[in-house]
């Protein structure tokens, strides 16, 4: 149903929460290439194509960035920092997806400039709807803006 | 009778004597005129006669004769026209005429009878007389004629002319006379007159004036009579006594009873008589109306040439208000001349030599004498050696350059003592004028003043003793003393502990040593008089005192002292003394030591308390210091926690939650019923395990968050949570009543968790009600809102209250309600945060009803108090 050469970043270091996601995402039929970041390290190498990314063509980014806060190395936070502060990827879409529904990171998430925040239902149900909405949210429903990389 | 008729009559009669001496005249005249010609016509006849004797006795022949003589006759000249000269005879009883003038020709001699009307000359000639008359002639005309008779012949001679004739002469005269005097008459009136008019107007115009000033003039002017009678008022005179007309003044009598009750008639009357004028004399009149008038009149009598009294003239002047103001302004003179005596500040004023020519009670008492001893002389006559002060100097200033000057200065009495004055000097007309007030009470509260405030201010950053030194040497200083020691008195009572010489003291006075000697009070000297006397001890005498003991070796000898007790209650806690004043010591030195060591004892108290506070505080912070320490670490750790567990512990559940979902959809072949009911059973365990982790969350942000109270409608939120509870269950039958207008200060997140969580469990309780009771209201308790929440559900059983608010408690399985028992301790929270209290009241299948305050302080204002 969504244009499947859009690509879905997810930065998410539990790997059942990774699997969980992508089941969700398999589940209501989401089959765009998702690409996994286990840190925020791993996420701006392959943002800024640096690092263990180094060779993939930096014009490419994601449709959708669904970013964990606590994260080894560098937490969400900073990664959503580095997003917005790089002019490549300012108006990158980027969805908090955490556990989380602490007061200060939200705040903190929506100050830095994130499009979406939502809280990990522990109910997978519910979990796995509201990644099915994300998905249509943001994959199909949204206007992406234009690539504005390179320069 | 006025001038000009005077004048008029004066001139007619002057014109009549005029006339009358003219007319006397022409009668004298007249006179005259008649004698001469009797005289000349009687020479004429007696010439005639004498001829006719003389030619009558030459010759005899009578004819010859007769001729000869009617010659001489007809020559007779100068008798004018009517003039003749006749000679006659007598023959028997006739007379006949031998010649006559008028009768020649006639052919008979004229004869007429003897003893006739006429020719009586004739007659009386013929009867020998001789003389002159008017009488009527031979022809019975009026004639003035002359007799004679020559008697040789017995002829008579008549010479005659008309009377007519004779007169007409006098008579041409006379008129002529008369006419010019006529015309001199009447030119001397005119110039008369002429000369007069002047002098006519003149009177007139002064009369003129008189009556208008007597008419006009403010003045009152009076003719009365030595009786007591009125003949004349002027209008002024009327007004000022109150009477309508001279008429109705005029018929009183100034003698009659009561007229003039007060007014000294006799008095005024002898002296008109022995003077003849009073002046000035000052009276009450009354008026017509009773009501008195001041008056003063001057007044002169009048008297005829025999020296009696006609009557008085006199004017009046109306005094009532010169009196009233001279009165007023003598009563303000006198208030001004008492209120300066009786002012606090001195005045005086001194000439240019500096001689008292003013001086005031005030002024008097500030010099310490009396003002007697000060007008007239000069003040450094009265104070020598007072040219050199600085007051004198500016005296001098402002006399001799009109600068005024304002200051404070300390007099210097003769005896040595002295005074402050505020002094204001500036000039006047007379000489210079000196205001003085007293000042030296208040300099010497100032200087009290002053000193307790060096005192108080020393005291934030000085130690004890320097207090002590300090309040010492004040006291020394403002008493003028030349010694000053303090004292503590020890607790017991019985011991004394010499705390500090004055400075003054310990340079020069007092060699003695001795801080913080101790000696039994038994043994001090006179000084510990005050210690026995609970109250201050002066001794201007002390050489004479019987127990005075002796001063420490070195000390010097004290002539006079004054010691002062501080007492705190009963005891004497410290005694304080100076000595030495060259003079005695008085009350006003009791009260600037008594107020010092009161103060020093104040500050010695507090620096005491301060002390024991500082040591108390230091220890208060280091352990609040270590509380908020523990505070800090433990609500760090609490945050830590809440973190990590909002984060860590609810993913391991997201994942059996996620897992077992999955096992349940890929290997739902492989798993049999019971299998699949064990899955179900971890999903839901794994559910509610992050119910109860969200709850738990809650109920610490609750705790953690902060405090942010204002104005917020309990009605408005309660409503929006029954809204939204309503919705997650719409087929729920509920009879809500929510009270209008609960208003409260919380904060707005708080208060709705708060709600969320009361109605949220009205809701959950009565969920086996066909048609559900729940109420939000409020009710006044003892002064205080008291809100509640009540439903008519499952109810409590009350003897498990207590265990209502407590985390985790549960009064119902979940099988009947769900539930994770967090919600009612997290209700108490909230409100405890907001200072409040809540309660519950309840029955098994009655009911609860939830209570809550929310006062105004809240709890951060309580931490902050």
């Amino acid at each position: 149903m969504a244009n499947e050469t859009k690509i879905i970043l997810l930065v998410e270091d539990n790997p059942d929460d990774q699997q969980l996601t992508l089941r969700a995402l398999k589940r209501h039929n989401i089959a765009n290439r998702v690409i996994i970041a286990n840190d925020g390290v791993e996420a701006l190498d392959y943002l800024f194509a640096t690092g263990d990314h180094a060779g993939r063509e930096p014009q490419a980014l994601p449709a959708l960035v669904l970013l964990d806060l606590k994260l080894p190395r560098l937490d969400g936070l900073e990664v959503l920092q580095r997003i917005r502060g790089d002019q490549r990827t300012s108006l990158l879409p980027v969805v908090i997806l955490t556990s989380s529904s602490e007061e200060r990171d939200l705040i903190n998430g929506y100050t830095l400039g994130a499009n979406s925040y939502v809280r990990k239902p522990v109910d997978f149900e519910q979990f796995a709807k509201a990644v099915q909405q994300l998905g249509l949210y943001w994959l199909v429903i949204n206007e992406t803006p234009p690539a504005t990389g390179g320069q | 009778m006025s001038a000009r008729r005077r004048f008029v009559l004066l001139a007619g009669l002057m014109s009549l004597a005029t006339l009358a001496a003219v007319i006397a005249a022409i009668g004298l005249l007249y006179r005259v005129t008649i004698n001469i010609r009797r005289e000349s016509l009687l020479q004429l006849a007696s010439d005639r006669a004498s001829l006719v004797e003389t030619i009558a006795a030459r010759s005899d022949n009578r004819a010859e004769t007769m001729e000869e003589i009617r010659r001489a006759f007809q020559r007779a000249a100068g008798l004018g026209e009517t003039g003749e000269v006749s000679l006659a005879r007598r023959e028997g009883d006739h007379m006949v005429w031998l010649v006559n003038r008028r009768l020649e020709g006639s052919s008979a001699p004229f004869s007429l009878p003897l003893g006739g009307q006429l020719a009586e000359p004739m007659q009386r000639a013929l009867r020998g007389e001789r003389g002159t008359m008017i009488g009527r002639d031979y022809r019975g005309r009026t004639v003035l004629a002359a007799y004679a008779l020559a008697p040789g012949p017995g002829w008579a001679v008549v010479a005659k002319m008309d009377l007519a004739e004779a007169e007409a002469p006098f008579w041409h005269a006379a008129l002529i006379a008369l006419g010019l005097t006529l015309v001199l008459v009447l030119f001397g009136a005119a110039v008369f007159v002429d000369l007069t008019s002047p002098v006519v107007k003149q009177l007139k115009a002064s009369e003129e004036k008189y009556r208008t000033l007597f008419e006009q003039s403010p003045i009152g002017i009076y003719r009365t009579t030595p009786d007591g009678r009125i003949l004349l008022a002027n209008p002024a005179l009327l007004r000022m006594l109150g009477y309508e007309s001279f008429e109705e003044l005029s018929s009183r009598n100034l003698e009659e009873t009561g007229f003039q009750p007060d007014y000294p008639r006799q008095m005024f009357k002898d002296a008109l008589e022995r003077d003849g004028q009073v002046r000035g004399f000052q009276a009450v009149w009354p008026k017509k109306d009773g009501r008195p008038v001041f008056v003063r009149e001057n007044a002169d009598s009048i008297r005829n040439s025999a020296g009696t009294v006609l009557y008085y003239e006199g004017t009046v002047e109306d005094i009532s208000e010169r009196r009233r103001v001279e009165q007023a302004l003598r009563k303000t003179e006198e208030r001004l001349q008492r209120t300066l005596d009786t002012m606090r500040e001195g005045f005086q004023i001194l000439d240019f030599n500096w001689t008292y020519l003013y001086v005031n009670e005030s002024a008097a008492r500030h010099g310490r004498t009396s003002r007697d001893q000060l007008i007239g002389r000069t003040m450094p006559e009265v104070y020598p050696g007072i040219e050199d002060t600085a007051m004198f100097a500016a005296l001098r200033t402002c006399r001799d350059e009109q600068e005024p000057a304002r200051m404070e200065n300390l007099f210097t009495y003769p005896d040595g003592s002295q005074a402050w004055f505020d002094l204001s000097i500036q000039g006047v007309p007379e000489g210079v004028f000196l205001l003085s007030t007293d000042i030296t009470d208040r300099k010497r509260a100032e200087a009290l003043l002053r000193a307790r405030l060096d005192l108080s201010e020393l005291a934030a950053t000085s130690d004890l003793d320097t207090l002590i030194q300090t309040a010492l040497d004040g006291a020394e200083r403002l008493t003028h003393s030349e010694i000053g020691f303090f004292h503590f008195v020890d607790s017991d009572q019985n011991n004394l502990t010499l705390q500090a010489w004055s400075t003054n003291t310990l340079r020069g006075a007092c060699q003695a040593e001795g801080k913080g000697l101790h000696y039994p009070i038994s043994e001090a000297g006179v000084w510990v008089d005050c210690f026995y006397a609970r109250a201050p001890v002066i001794h201007n005498d002390y050489a004479s005192l019987p127990h005075r003991k002796g001063v420490p070796d070195g000390h010097a000898p004290v002539v006079r002292e004054l010691v002062v007790p501080v007492l705190r209650g009963d005891l004497v806690v410290a005694i304080m003394g100076v000595g030495n004043k060259p003079r005695d010591y008085a009350q006003r030195d009791v009260e600037v030591v008594k107020a010092l060591a009161s103060m020093l004892m104040d500050l010695v108290d507090r620096k005491r308390a301060e002390e024991a506070l500082l040591e108390l505080n230091v220890e208060l912070e280091d352990r609040i210091r270590y509380r908020t320490a523990e505070l800090e670490a433990a609500n760090e750790e609490l945050e830590a926690f809440a973190y990590s567990v909002s984060h860590d512990l609810r993913a391991p559940l997201r994942a059996i939650d996620g897992f077992a979902q999955a096992l349940l959809e890929d290997g739902a072949d492989q798993l049999d019923e019971q299998g699949r009911g064990h899955l179900d059973r971890v999903r839901a365990n794994a559910q509610r395990m992050g119910w109860l982790i969200d709850d738990l969350l809650k109920l610490s942000r609750v705790t953690r968050a902060e405090l942010r109270p204002e104005e917020v409608s309990i009605t408005a939120v309660a409503a929006a949570v029954v809204e939204e509870l309503g919705r997650s269950e719409p087929d729920r039958r509920v009879d809500l009543a929510i009270a209008d207008d609960l208003t409260t200060r919380a904060d707005p997140r708080l208060l709705e968790v708060l709600l969320a969580n009361l109605l949220g469990n009205a809701w959950k309780f009565t969920a086996r009600r066909s048609v559900a009771q729940i109420e939000v209201g409020a009710t006044e308790q003892d002064g205080e809102t008291v809100y509640f929440v009540r439903d008519d559900g499952a109810g409590f059983d009350m003897a498990y209250s207590d265990k209502l608010f407590g985390a985790f408690q549960r009064l119902h399985s979940s099988t009947e309600f769900e539930g994770t028992g967090i919600g009612l301790a997290t209700v108490k929270r909230i409100v405890h945060r907001h200072g409040g209290r809540v309660w519950a009241e309840g029955k098994v299948g009655g009911g609860a009803t939830f209570y809550f305050t929310l006062p105004e302080r809240h709890d951060r204002e309580l931490a902050d108090s």
